[in-house]
């Protein structure tokens, strides 16, 4: 059953058609992970299901209603949505961060509820943060940050997380440690996820439920095993590779061939 | 890139030509009507003559005293701040910058007008000196004030609308303190060719022709300062010394402007982008044409300026700002450009 | 960041700050009278011929300089907050310019015209102006940068038509200059009556809205993410702010400076938190107006010095301060 859908989403940017036609449903309690080369669409994609940006043509769907439809506040208490590189005022605490997921489920008045202060706590311990609760984020590392910015969107409380890119510019095993983070809270919290990852090896472990973007429309969706072919990767990335099996969790894991090697394989 | 597109028409020499002759022929009439027309009509014959010779009449010496200089002036000018203006855009590399929006204008009249104030005796050719100062000052705090944290175009107009905000309400007090020259000095603040005199000439002339000419040596090494400060550096460019240098130009070239004219605004921020517009981004053809445009603009303004409350005159520096506010708006909403 | 003490006791030391200037301010003018006759005259008593000068002239000024100063400085913090630029605030922006414009039109070419026509002009040519800044920055999705240039242009505008009406009419000059500067020369019990409903009103709601400027902060993707609609909130909180400055620019003039710089001062003593912020500015710039005024009037007997030029004096070289020390 999918709470999220878009269909026949058409999106352009100043006269240049970026979304084509695309239709998708993100399968709930999964981790779907959208991938594609620059400036596919992808991350256009994942701001038009979470109503930053309106579609030019077409409708998104959350929880059976027109997304657009709905206000702000009631898609923030039911979706979240983490974009690129995000930004917080000097000094702002990890736990303040936090707190700001709770926004939603305020009403005029500014004290913090009981209720407010456990799923605080919960959400700073669900993303390992608890120790760090009064540190400043700039005082942290990369992964620390993004896990603050994590703990901020779970304390939202909504069944839907997107992420755009949260794995960008963090050191390789920061990275490791954000996406094993959301692998967790989809398992153990039943957390709907979605995010653009530029890593397609990390797509391909991570991901329930995979989708290609190619040119403005959906290439291949399905499965990482099912769709994760060397046919994929070269009509989506313009890339001659090998697919083998991750010694890790055997999921396909993708290694590029290049000019020097191809010449070799009479490619 | 541009070496593998195709030539367009602007990079056609015979298009580039063809606005030097227009441009020219703009300014020449320009001149003649501003010489022609005033509070007295003076037939073309005297003009002319006067031109060349003194023959005592009192026709004759409007034209040599009060006209020409005031033409020269204004031809002088508005090079000048053109000029000032296009070199102020690519040291900041932004395209908002200008004597007015960096706060030099609000800080050379401030500087002029104290310096009136408490030196009444004070000459022009040291008002002079007294407005570099003034520009130095308030251009380079607003360097300061809109580069913290990384310069943006928004940060930087801000930062010189604060610093006039500052300056002017300084200005301003000391006017009301010194309330005799109440309307000479308002008519000042407004931006004004009117009172120029052979005097007035002399004072701006070394500066122009100084601050030109050094303009022209640094033209190349503007366009490469374009390119982006790494690659400038990787292209062995000494980019300090090169900004040092243009903004000493700038100085120069604003700073004796105001002096003698008052705070004229607009011409530094407009005139560069239509430059950019017929000629595109080499410096060794925007300098030569912002000299162009700048005087066209600037003697054309003054004539106008002659006509909106006619027989009376009203300050050029509202013309300019009649024009160059709406362009400043345009500027203001356009979209980003990709050079940023 | 000066955090040392928690902004509670900030803000009840500048409460007590507020009432101690609030005293100087009453005492200063062109006769000094004590802060004990003040307060003597204050808690009934009715001795001395000053009590005339203290009800007609001073009190209702000093009220004027907390409720302006307040507006002005809440004001700023807000510009500061929904344009995301620490050097926004209304002045900058050319709302200040544009009531100044639509003032100095009334002083120069209606000199006649009721006393009253000049508050409701300066609030009209603010509020003109917010809107011409709302419809050229609609079309960009109202991009704080670009409120930010289209202000900064109408401003430019707003400034070069204020000095052609002046260059015009030579007559008009000096009063409409002694307006532009901003001063509380002559006001009385009747401009108090005019700003307080504003201010009652008005910074209340600026207060209890703190939240959503902090929201905003995060990054207009993030504000949309917890719920907020930056578009419309952006425009309800300009509205905002426009209406506490101008309703404060139609009593007194021009007054510079306190918007910009008293959130700025705001920020260093409690942070970034608007619950606290916009109080703290609040008091501040009752704070910076009340020594202004007092200079002003106090300083030069008999001459008064217009309080905006005094802000712009005193203001000046603190922020240049604040800005080489970040």
């Amino acid at each position: 059953m999918a709470i999220l859908s878009g269909e026949n989403l058409h999106i352009s940017y100043e006269a240049v058609s970026v979304i084509e036609d695309i239709s998708l449903s993100i399968p709930e309690g999964k981790v779907t992970i959208l991938i594609g080369a620059n400036g596919c669409g992808k991350s256009t994609l994942l701001k038009s299901l979470s109503r930053l940006i309106k579609p030019n043509k077409g409708l998104v769907y959350l929880d059976g209603k027109e997304i657009h439809k709905q206000s702000s506040k009631e898609v923030a208490k039911k979706l979240g949505i983490l974009p690129q590189g995000p930004q917080a005022p000097e000094g702002l605490t990890v736990k303040e961060l936090c707190y700001y997921g709770r926004h939603p489920h305020k009403t005029f008045l500014s004290k913090p509820s009981k209720e407010d202060d456990e799923i605080v706590e919960w959400s700073l311990e669900a993303t390992g943060m608890l120790d760090f609760k009064d540190r400043s984020l700039e005082a942290l590392s990369g992964g620390q940050r993004q896990r603050a910015w994590i703990s901020m969107a779970l304390a939202q409380g909504t069944d839907l997380l997107l992420l755009d890119e949260p794995t960008t510019y963090l050191d390789l095993a920061h990275q490791i440690e954000v996406l094993e983070l959301l692998k967790e809270l989809n398992e153990n919290f039943s957390r709907t996820i979605v995010m653009v990852l530029h890593d397609l090896n990390q797509a391909a472990r991570y991901a329930d439920h995979l989708i290609s973007i190619a040119k403005g429309k959906i290439y291949k969706e399905g499965k990482a095993e099912a769709i994760f072919t060397e046919r994929m990767i070269s009509d989506v990335f313009g890339l001659e590779c090998c697919i083998i099996k991750d010694p890790v969790e055997g999921k396909p894991m993708c290694v590029p061939i290049g000019r020097r090697n191809s010449k070799k394989k009479g490619i | 890139m541009r070496f593998l597109q195709k030539e367009k028409s602007k990079d056609n020499l015979s298009f580039r030509l063809m606005i030097v002759v227009i441009s020219l022929v703009v300014l020449f009439l320009g001149i003649a009507v501003s010489l022609y027309i005033g509070s007295r009509n003076i037939s073309l014959q005297a003009v002319i003559k006067a031109i060349f010779i003194e023959d005592g009449s009192k026709d004759n010496l409007i034209i040599r005293t009060i006209r020409l200089p005031r033409v020269v002036m204004s031809i002088c000018i508005g090079a000048n701040l053109a000029v000032a203006g296009v070199l102020m855009q690519g040291i900041t590399r932004n395209p908002l910058a200008s004597p007015q929006v960096f706060g030099i204008n609000s800080g050379a009249s401030f500087l002029v007008v104290a310096a009136t104030v408490i030196f009444p005796s004070v000459t022009n050719y040291s008002l002079v000196y007294f407005a570099f100062i003034g520009t130095a000052l308030s251009g380079g705090l607003v360097y300061f004030m809109g580069s913290v944290g990384g310069m943006t175009p928004v940060k930087l107009a801000l930062a010189g609308m604060a610093i006039h905000f500052l300056l002017s309400s300084f200005t301003q007090g000391m006017i009301l303190i010194n309330e005799n020259s109440l309307d000479k000095i308002m008519h000042w603040m407004a931006g004004s060719v009117s009172g120029g005199t052979w005097d007035s000439v002399s004072v701006i002339l070394p500066w122009t022709v100084l601050g030109l000419f050094i303009a022209f040596l640094l033209a190349s090494s503007m366009t490469i300062l374009d390119l982006g400060e790494e690659i400038a550096k990787g292209l062995g460019q000494k980019t300090e010394l090169i900004r040092m240098i243009a903004g000493i130009v700038v100085i120069m070239l604003a700073g004796a402007s105001v002096s003698v004219a008052g705070p004229i605004g607009f011409i530094g921020l407009i005139v560069p982008h239509i430059v950019k517009y017929f000629v595109g981004t080499d410096y060794r053809l925007r300098i030569p044409f912002c000299i162009l445009f700048g005087s066209i603009l600037l003697v054309c303004a003054d004539v106008v300026s002659r006509f909106i409350a006619y027989p009376f005159e009203s300050p050029v520096g509202i013309v300019t700002a009649a024009i160059g506010g709406p362009f400043f708006l345009y500027l203001a909403q356009r979209k980003r450009g990709t050079k940023e | 960041m000066m955090k040392k003490y928690s902004p509670a006791k900030w803000m009840i030391a500048l409460s007590i700050l507020v009432v101690v200037f609030s005293i100087i301010s009453l005492s200063a003018g062109a006769v000094w009278i004590t802060p004990k006759e003040i307060i003597l005259s204050l808690l009934g008593s009715s001795e001395g011929g000053n009590k005339f000068i203290l009800e007609n002239y001073r009190i209702p000024r000093t009220i004027l300089s907390i409720l302006i100063g307040s507006g002005l400085a809440v004001s700023g913090a807000i510009f500061q907050g929904v344009l995301g630029n620490p050097l926004a605030s209304p002045d900058v922006i050319g709302i200040t310019k544009g009531a100044g414009l639509a003032a100095a039109i009334v002083l120069v070419l209606f000199p006649k015209a009721p006393v009253v026509t000049l508050p409701i002009a300066a609030l009209a040519g603010a509020a003109i102006v917010a809107i011409l800044i709302y419809l050229f920055s609609f079309r960009r999705g109202a991009r704080p940068a670009v409120i930010a240039l289209v202000g900064v242009a109408l401003g430019a505008i707003c400034n070069a038509a204020i000095q052609y009406l002046m260059v015009k009419n030579p007559i008009g000059i000096n009063v409409a200059l002694v307006w532009l500067s901003g001063s509380l020369w002559g006001k009385s019990m009747v401009e108090v009556l005019m700003l307080l409903p504003w201010v009652i009103v008005f910074l209340p709601i600026a207060f209890l809205i703190s939240d959503k400027l902090d929201v905003l902060s995060l990054g207009d993707d993030v504000a949309t993410s917890l719920g907020e609609n930056v578009k419309v909130l952006r425009i309800l909180l300009l509205i905002l702010a426009v209406i506490l400055t101008g309703s404060s620019v139609a009593i007194s003039g021009t007054i510079g400076f306190v918007g910009l710089l008293a959130p700025h001062m705001a920020r260093r003593i409690v942070g970034a938190k608007h619950k606290f912020l916009l109080p703290t500015s609040a008091m501040l710039g009752a704070i910076l107006i009340l020594v202004s005024d007092s200079i002003g009037k106090g300083l030069f007997v008999p001459i008064e010095i217009p309080t905006g030029i005094v802000t712009s004096v005193i203001g000046a070289p603190y922020f240049l301060y604040l800005l080489i020390k970040k």
